[in-house]
């Protein structure tokens, strides 16, 4: 299977090494600020961090998506007089559900149409090995912006130090 | 992009499932029961297991869906099904993530054990 890749083991091997160096990108802060300010705890406190980011993760995107994306139209947090039962205000409520239906069916729509496709193009390797480069460009892409921003405040953060001390 | 994602998350989250699945059928199920099936690569048992593992996850998700519409986050009902419907997909989010890491390092220490993974 691993000859009908381009570039054979070598690729995928880069692939493998790819995915070890973004994991990186958060363990080197971490040597970094443990190397400098010798606090160890703070390891631990990351580890269960990260298990616990991981043990959320799906909460947070899957079930509190779908559940606030369901109650769209849900007003009873406070709405100045909206859910009263006047014949404006019925309608209004009609049409958001409506349109909540709208959002819930196409939301449905398009994960079930993705999912297949996944599904799908997965159950062969080539186009798994192309799928693993889209996701993990991505990941590099959502990565990058990270580092740049880091860089971005901690230069920002050295020149107003600077000027403190000067 | 990251917003857009989410909006896919279900999706991606199955795919992800479907691979360590696929990983923990051909690196754990296959070698365990070697002995008992004649030939485990082709069985349609261990085929099963996986899409079993979709099915689940699937199901939950319209579960989710159908409550979600129908009920309030306080009804009587909905609470115990949401709180164990999260604890088992952080479960699952754990398992994928040791399962893939496993085979990610038996990859890169030999190339031969990893045969399976797209990486």
């Amino acid at each position: 299977m691993i000859a009908q890749i381009p570039g054979g083991i070598t690729t995928i091997n880069i692939m493998r090494w790819l995915l070890i160096g973004s994991v990186g990108i958060y363990i080197v802060p971490i040597i970094i600020y443990i190397t400098f300010f010798g606090r160890c705890h703070i390891l631990c406190e990351i580890i269960l961090g990260g298990f616990s980011f991981l043990f959320y993760g799906p909460t947070y995107l899957n079930i509190l998506n779908i559940y606030s994306l369901c109650r769209i139209d849900d007003i009873s947090w406070g709405t100045k007089g909206l859910d009263s039962g006047t014949d404006k205000n019925t309608s209004l409520k009609d049409s958001w559900k409506l349109i909540k239906f709208i959002h819930v069916v196409k939301y449905v729509a398009w994960n079930v149409i993705l999912g297949s496709v996944l599904l799908t193009l997965g159950a062969s390797y080539t186009p798994r090995f192309f799928i693993t480069i889209t996701m993990v460009v991505l990941i590099g892409a959502s990565m990058s912006i990270k580092v740049f921003l880091s860089c971005f405040f901690m230069i920002g953060y050295w020149f107003t130090y600077r000027s403190r001390v000067e | 992009m990251m917003s857009g994602l989410s909006y896919f998350a279900p999706a991606f989250f199955l795919f992800t499932v479907h691979i360590a699945m696929d990983a923990f059928r051909s690196d754990v199920l296959v070698r365990m029961l070697n002995g008992v099936v004649g030939d485990p690569n082709n069985s349609q048992v261990y085929n099963a297991f996986v899409y079993t593992m979709d099915f689940i996850y699937v199901m939950l998700i319209m579960t989710i869906v159908f409550l979600s519409l129908h009920l309030t986050n306080r009804h009587k009902r909905f609470m115990p099904y949401i709180y164990g419907v999260s604890t088992l997909f952080g479960l699952f989010m754990v398992c994928v993530f040791l399962v893939l890491i496993v085979d990610i390092f038996r990859g890169l220490l030999d190339s031969a054990a990893c045969n399976l993974l797209f990486i």
